[in-house]
């Protein structure tokens, strides 16, 4: 407790309140994720009645045999593999050109063309025009529809990095490299992209989350199933384990009244987990990328 | 260099595959056929959650082929509604589509000329679906549209109860106080302040029981397990639980939300509810944990008086024989009324446009064979609980066995959902079809004998609206359903706030104003034009 030495009362009382309250959020935040994580080992009766809180009750592992032992799902983990890379790839080869040349002062269609790319941000077609398109391009039941769709360049993302570009590299930096012997592709590979590093794995990041959990598009567009992106799949096994309030003569089955909720709580960890080992990788670039560009000095 | 070679070459034989991939056109004018000669159709299914890949389906596969055609099935088990919007509107629907009321009424009228108009098919090529329109003349009234064409085919499954929901009590509980089962209002009152009060489970706590509970009421309506069959001790004969509140009475079209009966009931559950004899979550749980809750811990029940579809179901195989199923409750001792009961026949048997064949189909009469083929006697029954073998037993003096689960820790109901398409396919059980049901349907059949008197005596012609079977216009349609919803937020806001707090006595007139304001008595209108239409077609 040497630090107490070196402070007076009033500061001592501020950092107390400051500690606590930073415990308090931590709290809030972390409790629902570990409660998740006891919920998806405990007996489903035992959770939904309010007695697991702090460890669990009833162990036992069948929401994730369940979910495990159903083959789909790896084929969904292989298809969402390929539609996240494939896609934040192909995400990233359209939308940083295009910022970098937004960026350019001397380019004189960018006032026009930005207004174009932004009024798409607040009016588009809806969905049943983008499915006619999608369908007179022949994309539908095909993967392809996963990594060229109206959201292969999201305009928000765009603009984030056409603000970086432009308040990260000076234009100085273009006229030496110009005497060089440079032109713009070659300017933009070689100087622009390493210097981008903190605002690529930030939008790259965006991108794959989106990826990841992009669900709609699986639901519209597919109908093939062993093209099914994880979360379709994850969603199926979800709720072939409900209990169905149809009543009725359908189902009863105090066997999928007992696990349900196990089911619920364990694919909530599976599709989240990977993503969530991915983040720590980026996330030094993240805290320094994200509001990167946001201020213009 | 090499790398930005590479780099160059990776980003051209991107863009050229994405050029190449948008001109495959795949369609062809002739029909398709494999190679043993059979017609290749696609098909569409929206299937129960847990209903296993339809492909594995015996009873499937050999229709198919005695059809002479090869279906490519897309199986749907979720979120239809989504996925439909896009598809009709896309005009982009596979030949056959087979659901419980999958493509609607609402539909065919919206998207004209995208579903065949199947009349001068049947007549063609489906003997089994004539055949069953002269049995049963109502199925042809209910997927005729108003105009005379026929889109959707309906079922008809027979064997359902009269009701899909039972009232249930501890009877352990009632022998621990030495008390009787309640045969009026006055007397479950004092049943189930006896249990608030008393250890009646008899775990040396007596304050653990919960002494009434009931499903999640909805936003949209009553429906199975709730309260509204309370109701029935007045005399009032509502359909499927309660839904929007219609119901017939001699031959009247009415609602029940304005009428002083439902008053009555509605104050009789707040003298429960204030009481603290009506479980604190009745209106904040869901359905699950509804569930959870019934089945206790272990031994020990917790749940005395509630309502559901059938005993293990609801209370799980070790708590369901503590309980038994009871009789409709009169209002009061000198009560003179015959009680009814919630008359869900028709919702629990007959269903609407199970099957409809895209207007697109290259072979119409290949799909109108196959239609034809599960409308078979045989082939519906195992439709309906699975194939013949391995769910059905062939006694082979033309009777029928459903057979138990393979999985012992199965219930019936699950495995018949799991094995076929069940409920949610067109199907005709016809009357003559000697079939033993499975264990749960029996027990379903037990426990609805204690209603039974009560729902023998009900007038369906004239006391049963029937819901199901009304076909709308468009205009009809729309304008109800937008009167309906602004009905349905006033009443079931107002259903749990005098339940819980009172005050019907003081808002009642005001609030029948009101409803009758957003247009109930339009609705009831439109409602007894169509019922007294259908009545005279059935004649």
């Amino acid at each position: 407790m040497g630090f107490l030495k070196t402070k007076n009362k009033s500061e001592l009382i501020f950092d107390i309140i400051i500690y606590t309250v930073c415990a308090l959020v931590f709290l809030v935040i972390a409790y629902p994720l570990y409660f998740v994580i006891i919920a998806s080992v405990s007996d489903s009766t035992l959770v939904s009645t309010g007695k697991v809180l702090l460890f669990p009750k009833g162990f036992s592992l069948f929401g994730y045999q369940e979910i495990f032992q159903d083959s789909r799902i790896w084929i969904g983990y292989r298809n969402t593999m390929i539609y996240a890379l494939g896609g934040t790839f192909v995400n990233l080869l359209f939308t940083l050109p295009a910022a970098y040349a937004l960026s350019r002062q001397e380019f004189r269609a960018r006032r026009p063309l930005m207004f174009f790319f932004v009024f798409t941000m607040f009016f588009n077609g809806g969905l049943i025009p983008t499915y006619l398109l999608m369908k007179d391009l022949s994309m539908i039941d095909t993967m392809w529809v996963f990594i060229f769709n109206p959201v292969t360049v999201n305009v928000f993302n765009l603009i984030i990095t056409r603000t970086f570009f432009e308040s990260t590299i000076p234009n100085e930096m273009y006229e030496a490299a110009i005497m060089d012997g440079c032109n713009h592709f070659k300017f933009f590979t070689k100087i622009v992209l390493p210097l981008s590093k903190a605002v690529i794995s930030v939008i790259g990041l965006y991108y794959l989350v989106w990826h990841w959990n992009d669900f709609f598009t699986g639901l519209i567009y597919i109908r093939d199933y062993s093209l099914q992106p994880l979360q379709i799949v994850l969603r199926d096994i979800l709720i072939s384990n409900q209990v169905f309030a149809e009543g009725a003569g359908s189902t009863g089955s105090g066997y999928a009244q007992r696990y349900a909720d196990q089911v619920k709580y364990g694919v909530i960890i599976v599709s989240t987990l990977p993503i969530l080992v991915v983040y720590p990788f980026l996330q030094k670039y993240f805290e320094k990328g994200v509001m990167i560009g946001s201020v213009k000095g | 260099m090499k790398k930005k070679k590479l780099l160059s070459l990776l980003l051209t034989t991107c863009l050229a595959t994405t050029t190449l991939v948008a001109c495959s056109d795949k369609t062809s004018k002739e029909p398709e056929k494999t190679e043993d000669g059979r017609v290749v159709l696609t098909g569409l299914i929206t299937k129960h959650p847990l209903t296993k890949d339809v492909n594995k389906m015996e009873w499937l596969e050999e229709a198919e082929k005695r059809a002479g055609v090869d279906i490519k099935w897309e199986e749907v088990s979720a979120d239809w509604d989504q996925k439909k919007g896009a598809m009709l509107a896309g005009g982009d629907i596979p030949d056959i589509i087979v659901g419980p009321n999958a493509i609607t009424d609402a539909d065919f009228s919206k998207f004209k000329g995208l579903f065949e108009d199947l009349t001068p098919l049947i007549e063609e090529h489906a003997p089994n679906v004539q055949k069953m329109f002269d049995e049963k003349s109502e199925l042809k009234v209910i997927s005729t549209q108003l105009n005379g064409e026929i889109y959707g085919l309906p079922k008809y499954q027979r064997y359902w109860p009269n009701t899909g929901t039972r009232q249930f009590i501890n009877q352990q509980w009632l022998d621990n106080l030495g008390l009787k089962q309640p045969t009026n209002w006055d007397e479950l009152y004092e049943v189930l302040k006896a249990f608030k009060e008393e250890d009646a489970n008899g775990n040396g706590d007596p304050n653990d029981e919960i002494p009434m509970d009931f499903a999640p009421v909805g936003t949209g309506g009553f429906g199975f397990f709730q309260p509204t069959v309370l109701l029935g001790s007045t005399g009032m004969t509502i359909v499927g639980g309660g839904g929007q509140g219609y119901f017939a009475e001699d031959g009247e079209v009415k609602n029940f939300f304005v009428d002083d009966r439902y008053k009555q009931v509605v104050t009789f559950l707040n003298k429960l509810y204030k009481e603290k004899l009506i479980s604190a979550e009745a209106f904040t749980q869901d359905y699950t944990k509804y569930q959870s809750v019934a089945r206790g811990e272990g031994e020990t029940a917790t749940v005395g008086y509630t309502y559901g579809w059938e005993l293990t179901d609801r209370f799980g195989n070790e708590l369901a024989p503590q309980y038994a199923s009871i009789a409709p409750l009169k209002v009061d001792a000198s009560s003179t009324v015959q009680p009814s009961w919630t008359y869900d026949y028709n919702v629990l048997n007959y269903g609407v446009n199970m099957v409809q064949m895209s207007s697109k189909t290259k072979n119409k009469d290949a799909a109108m064979k196959f239609i034809n083929e599960l409308y078979d006697p045989k082939v519906s029954m195992q439709v309906l609980f699975g194939s013949l073998g391995t769910n059905i037993k062939d006694n082979g003096d033309d009777t029928y066995t459903v057979l138990p689960p393979e999985d012992e820790k199965m219930d019936p109901g699950t495995w018949k959902w799991t094995s076929t398409w069940a409920d949610n396919g067109p199907l005709y059980i016809s009357d003559s079809l000697k079939l033993t049901l499975g264990t749960d349907m029996q027990s379903v059949g037990k426990q609805t004998e204690a209603l039974q008197s009560a729902l023998d005596a009900v007038d369906t012609e004239n006391d049963v609206l029937p819901d199901t079977f009304l076909k709308y216009t468009e205009e009809d349609n729309n304008a109800m359903s937008l009167v309906n919803t602004e009905l349905m937020n006033l009443a079931m806001a107002n259903f749990s706030k005098w339940v819980t707090k009172g005050g019907i006595d003081k808002e009642w007139d005001a609030y029948v104003e009101k409803m009758n304001q957003i247009g109930l008595p339009g609705n009831l209108e439109i409602t007894q034009k169509y019922y007294d239409d259908y009545k005279s077609k059935m004649e």
